[in-house]
């Protein structure tokens, strides 16, 4: 059952139920109208769960692709197989406006984020300034992921400048890692170079604190003295710490201590309290040159797909629950399904399902969240 | 266009010599850069870089 008892933690002394799906507690004694009423009983399992994974979103991601042509050719893009040399097709931005006008509509309480992604995003900078330009009338966050090998006209770095709200450059540690993962695919000698030169342009230009600079890299390379270069080397241009990523790319090369760490951290017994972004409806979605809208940046196909760009909002909300139920692994595992902290984990993150495949409760701590979900009532937490 | 042989340098910069970055001391000094890069805590292995792991959330 999705239900917790907690045991004298309240001020008032009374003895409550809690369900860690609806986030609903309820006096012990309660009537049997009150326990149906919050889907406190056996057999409202489901109709608990849906309702729980199908709230309003608080906040939705658009990611844009501007055009899946990219500058480079890296070892590790997780979209690699999405790459063309030349796309016939730009973006429809009149669609895609409408489409957000829509769904702003339809969800007014909702923090809206636009990111520009790809392929490499600033191949088509006029397509994505026409984009924002577009959106003027609603409140946006707007940020974009570019390898930064593009020069930019300074029309354009002035307006994404005034617009964007953040900007992450992908640079993969040091000189030598970069370039052994990050190939050139347009005639450019040194990848590195050309984006630690646009680098230091944006930060004179301006965009110092709006820059992110992340590295992924394999975990052969993936080690202190290589963290401190890149630290440094960015820390001289300007770059704030806190905007300094250096990650290891999972899973692993080698059955390495990272890899063993990250299973560990897997393992650990962690408070979440929505599920994956992979499955928050209507959280995420992916628009491209297809006129079509997908639910995953990582995997644009059938499976994923939602409905057209000029789709009622209503058949796209029923494509998103349909996908969410037949593809969560926690949805498919029986003793996810009737673990009492279900709605504080909701089956751990899918980049784990390399892993543990749609059985999460084989990667599972349930003893010890359950202690610390009872630790945060304790102390009156409820959220 | 820039004279054969001739290096034009930002006077708001300054060279750190040994194939260093060179600073922009309008931002950081090169005491505050030493002293984030002597505090790094250790790496942390379960710190994974987006879009590769779905850790980006």
């Amino acid at each position: 059952m999705l239900n917790l008892f907690i045991k004298d933690c309240l001020k008032d002394g009374k003895r409550y139920l809690f369900n860690t799906l609806s986030k609903k507690k309820i006096e012990f004694t309660s009537d049997l109208e009150e326990l149906t009423k919050k889907f406190f009983l056996k057999g409202q399992e489901k109709e608990c769960i849906e309702n729980a994974l199908f709230l309003d979103p608080k906040k939705t991601n658009f990611e844009i692709i501007p055009t899946w042509e990219c500058n480079l050719r890296c070892s590790h893009c997780s979209v690699l197989h999405q790459l063309v040399k030349k796309s016939a097709k730009k973006i429809n931005c009149e669609l895609i406006i409408r489409f957000i006008k829509n769904y702003s509509l339809a969800y007014k309480n909702t923090s809206l984020h636009v990111n520009f992604v790809g392929g490499e995003p600033l191949i088509e900078s006029e397509k994505c300034c026409e984009l924002i330009n577009g959106l003027k009338s609603l409140k946006i966050h707007y940020g974009m992921t570019t390898n930064g090998i593009k020069d930019c006209d300074d029309k354009h770095v002035d307006f994404f400048l005034r617009s964007m709200d953040s900007l992450t450059i992908s640079i993969d540690g040091t000189k030598e890692t970069h370039n052994s993962q990050r190939k050139s695919f347009d005639e450019i000698f040194d990848p590195y170079e050309k984006t630690v030169e646009n680098v230091k342009k944006l930060v004179e230009k301006g965009f110092r604190k709006k820059l992110t600079i992340q590295a992924s890299l394999k975990d052969k390379d993936y080690n202190e003295e290589n963290r401190a270069k890149f630290f440094e080397k960015f820390l001289r241009i300007g770059i704030l710490k806190e905007n300094l990523l250096f990650g290891c790319i999972h899973p692993t090369e080698l059955n390495s201590k990272a890899q063993q760490s990250y299973i560990k951290m897997l393992k650990n017994a962690k408070i979440l309290s929505q599920p994956c972004c992979k499955f928050r409806y209507m959280g995420n979605f992916l628009i491209d040159n297809t006129d079509f809208v997908y639910s995953s940046f990582f995997k644009a196909d059938e499976s994923t797909k939602l409905g057209r760009l000029d789709s009622d909002i209503l058949e796209i909300q029923k494509k998103y629950k349909s996908q969410i139920l037949e593809s969560m692994p926690c949805l498919k595992d029986k003793n996810c399904l009737s673990c009492s902290a279900l709605g504080y984990c909701w089956g751990n993150c899918i980049a784990g399902q390399s892993f543990f495949g749609d059985n999460p409760s084989n990667f599972c701590s349930q003893k010890e969240l359950i202690e610390k979900i009872n630790n945060k009532f304790s102390k009156g937490n409820f959220e | 266009m820039k004279p054969n042989n001739v290096e034009i340098k930002d006077k708001t910069k300054k060279e750190s010599g040994n194939n260093k970055e060179e600073l922009y001391s309008k931002y950081v000094t090169e005491e505050e850069v030493k002293k984030i890069i002597d505090n790094l805590s250790p790496l942390d292995y379960e710190v994974s870089s987006p879009p590769h792991t779905g850790l980006c959330c």
